[in-house]
């Protein structure tokens, strides 16, 4: 096994997989920007390298600094968590030619499975069914706009290097379609470097359920179980759950099998995920295989009871999987709520500094955080700051943990999503369980939380906390930030203790 | 001690009282005085009132504090005197402005403004574009009017708050 593995990535990914490099004995290496030089991750490692100035593009991008960061720290291997480069062949290319064991599947599997395009054609040789679209990028809007009108608006327009929504339009109207091109050609660009954009028919009422799957270097190839992705606002997943309250089993035992087969098919190692666009029918279309973790991957350790970032270190040094798909028995529900640095209303990205913060814990939690108090969320990065996931034995109590565990969840200093949580939660369709990806274009119920109409004793507090605050300055005693003095309160509560 | 708390735009006096250890009296606006116990540990505040028990943990937002409290965020900001007579006029010289200014809800690039000077726009009309944390936003205008000011062009960086566009109301003549 290895005894030092470098994470190039930041933020809660970075932090997740080093927690269960710890668990493994192997000591973490965290590369950094100069923006994140105190973050939380740069603090959880043993090693730590700066790889660049705040943009990402010059920074966790570049792929010369980071295998640099891997020789001058002794790295043996390389996780590169999700986003970043992750999806990239080339860099998994130059860490294998470096001598590193990279944590991901073999070169050619992200390149046949990285390009939408080429991954279309893969499966579909495989037998995996999938939604008719265009095979090509597009390069002349005139006839992409003809064929758009011969498989019949409404048509979607993705990114062909794309993922996580980012240069993906859904045109309803003939009319608005170059409108639409433009912008997603200006978005591919610049969040990939690449503006290449293809065309497909869009499903109605859709549901995004994806398979998680593990294969091995000894030939084992298995899934764990899918995952229900239907809560999203602009194509950005904001609620998952594990298992979906939507598919059969008999659908699920399907998409299993399938979703092996188009790992099969690009001679897959190690952890993906295929992600499907289910029907109201239950007829399901391949739509990407990610080659990667995905973000939503703890409901599936929370269901399962397995941990997929342990099995992708373990395939990476050549050791089989620890379970096989016998041994796979789910239990219980699990729901994960994204937390974003984001306006619940308007839906506007928050960066700023967190000024205090305090994590939920009990029952059922897991929290998994790239931030903590005094942590700066900037601009550069993605404004996903946490995820917090409930277990309970039923979907409906998972439900209720949630909104105890979003109660407890104090996150000051910027504006987070956690009310737009509460109102999905709350909303009678999600919490039957029929719901598919329209769900947040929909109306959402207003929801009060406890504290809300007891604004007198957030003034009482506000206003005495300010006042002790006052005292200390003016009795000349060292003043704590926004606060009263560390010996004031030391004082207080010794009295209040006794 | 006399302060003025600004909250949800209203402005309420309010008076704390030592009376003890940990012990304060606090009346907010006309609402008659309470006596609370209150432990202040840094941000933090429990107070006791009565049977009730409330945790509030502040946080400074800026401008602003924001209390939470059993999973709600109340903004507020605590006030001295000569401060809050500041805000009473700045709010009254608000509230009677007639123009719209659309604002960067967010530090960021432009990406591409889609109005010209003088141009009419109708209320939810996309007038310019702003890239953040590797999104689009489309900002809309709020009121009927004519573009009266574009103060940013594509590939600035703004901060938060910045003024992109200001309009002016419809005058009378432009309704045919």
């Amino acid at each position: 096994m290895f005894e030092r593995v470098l994470v190039a990535n930041r933020g809660e990914i970075a932090v997740r997989v080093m927690r269960t490099l710890r668990e493994m004995g192997i000591s973490p290496i965290a590369i950094y920007s100069e923006a994140d030089r105190h973050s939380l991750h740069v603090r959880m490692a043993d090693q730590a390298v700066c790889v660049g100035p705040e943009a990402s593009s010059a920074s966790y991008l570049v792929i010369d600094a980071v295998l640099d960061a891997a020789r001058r720290t002794g790295a043996q291997a390389i996780h590169p968590g999700y986003g970043f480069l992750s999806e990239n062949a080339e860099f998994a290319k130059r860490v294998i030619a470096a001598g590193i064991s990279w944590i991901g599947p073999p070169p050619a599997a992200i390149e046949a499975m990285g390009d939408k395009l080429i991954a279309r054609r893969t499966v579909v040789a495989a037998g995996v069914p999938v939604v008719p679209g265009l095979s090509e990028p597009i390069t002349d809007p005139d006839s992409a706009a003809q064929y758009a009108s011969e498989i019949g608006f409404p048509v979607m327009l993705k990114a062909s290097a794309g993922g996580g929504g980012k240069g993906m339009r859904l045109v309803q109207d003939p009319a608005d379609f170059r409108k639409a091109l433009d912008a997603a050609k200006r978005e591919a660009a610049s969040a990939f470097g690449n503006d290449a954009v293809y065309l497909e028919k869009f499903i109605s009422e859709p549901h995004h359920v994806e398979i998680q799957i593990l294969c091995d270097t000894h030939g084992n190839a298995i899934h764990v179980g899918e995952r229900e992705c239907s809560v999203q606002r602009r194509h950005q997943k904001v609620i998952e759950e594990a298992p979906s309250p939507f598919i059969t089993e008999e659908t699920r035992q399907k998409m299993g099998l399938v979703a092996v087969e188009a790992a099969k098919a690009c001679q897959y190692v190690g952890a993906g995920t295929v992600e499907f666009l289910v029907g109201g029918d239950q007829g399901f279309y391949f739509l990407e295989m990610n080659t990667r973790l995905q973000v939503e991957h703890p409901v599936t350790e929370l269901v399962y009871g397995v941990d997929l970032v342990a099995q992708q270190v373990r395939v990476a040094a050549g050791l089989p999987l620890s379970f096989t798909q016998a041994d796979l028995v789910p239990r219980g529900h699990a729901l994960e709520c994204r937390i974003y640095a984001e306006d619940p209303d308007t839906f506007m990205p928050c960066p700023g500094d967190i000024t205090a913060l305090q994590w939920p814990s009990g029952p059922g939690v897991r929290v998994d955080a790239g931030v903590d108090v005094h942590s700066v969320v900037p601009m550069a990065y993605d404004p996903m700051i946490a995820k917090i996931c409930t277990w309970a034995p039923t979907r409906e109590h998972a439900i209720q943990r949630m909104h105890r565990v979003l109660d407890e969840t104090v996150i000051l200093g910027l504006t987070t999503n956690i009310p737009l949580h509460h109102r999905i939660l709350a909303q009678p369709d999600f919490k039957r369980g029929r719901y598919d990806t329209s769900l947040l274009n929909g109306e959402l119920p207003t929801v009060q939380r406890l504290g809300e109409p007891h604004q007198a004793d957030a003034i009482a507090a506000a206003a005495i906390a300010r006042y002790e605050n006052d005292l200390a300055r003016t009795s000349g005693q060292g003043l704590a930030p926004g606060g009263a003095s560390p010996w004031l309160s030391q004082g207080r509560s010794t009295q209040l203790g006794g | 001690m006399r302060y003025t708390v600004e909250i949800d735009n209203e402005l309420v006096p309010v008076v704390v009282r030592p009376v003890g250890t940990g012990r304060y009296e606090v009346q907010i606006g006309d609402q008659p005085a309470r006596l609370m116990d209150a432990a202040v540990q840094q941000d933090y505040v429990h107070l006791i009132d009565g049977l009730k028990s409330s945790a509030v943990q502040l946080g400074d937002g800026g401008q602003t504090v924001q209390a939470h409290l059993d999973g709600a965020v109340h903004k507020l900001a605590v006030l001295d005197n000569r401060t809050a007579q500041r805000r009473a006029r700045e709010r009254d010289a608000q509230l009677s402005g007639g123009a719209s200014i659309i604002r960067s809800p967010m530090p960021g690039r432009i990406v591409a403004v889609t109005v010209s000077k003088g141009d009419r726009v109708r209320t939810g009309q996309g007038v310019i574009i702003v890239e953040a944390m590797k999104m689009e936003n489309e900002l809309r205008a709020e009121i009927d009017g004519l573009v009266d000011e574009i103060h940013v062009k594509p590939d600035d960086l703004v901060e938060g708050n910045a003024t992109l566009i200001t309009f002016a109301p419809l005058g009378d003549e432009t309704h045919e």
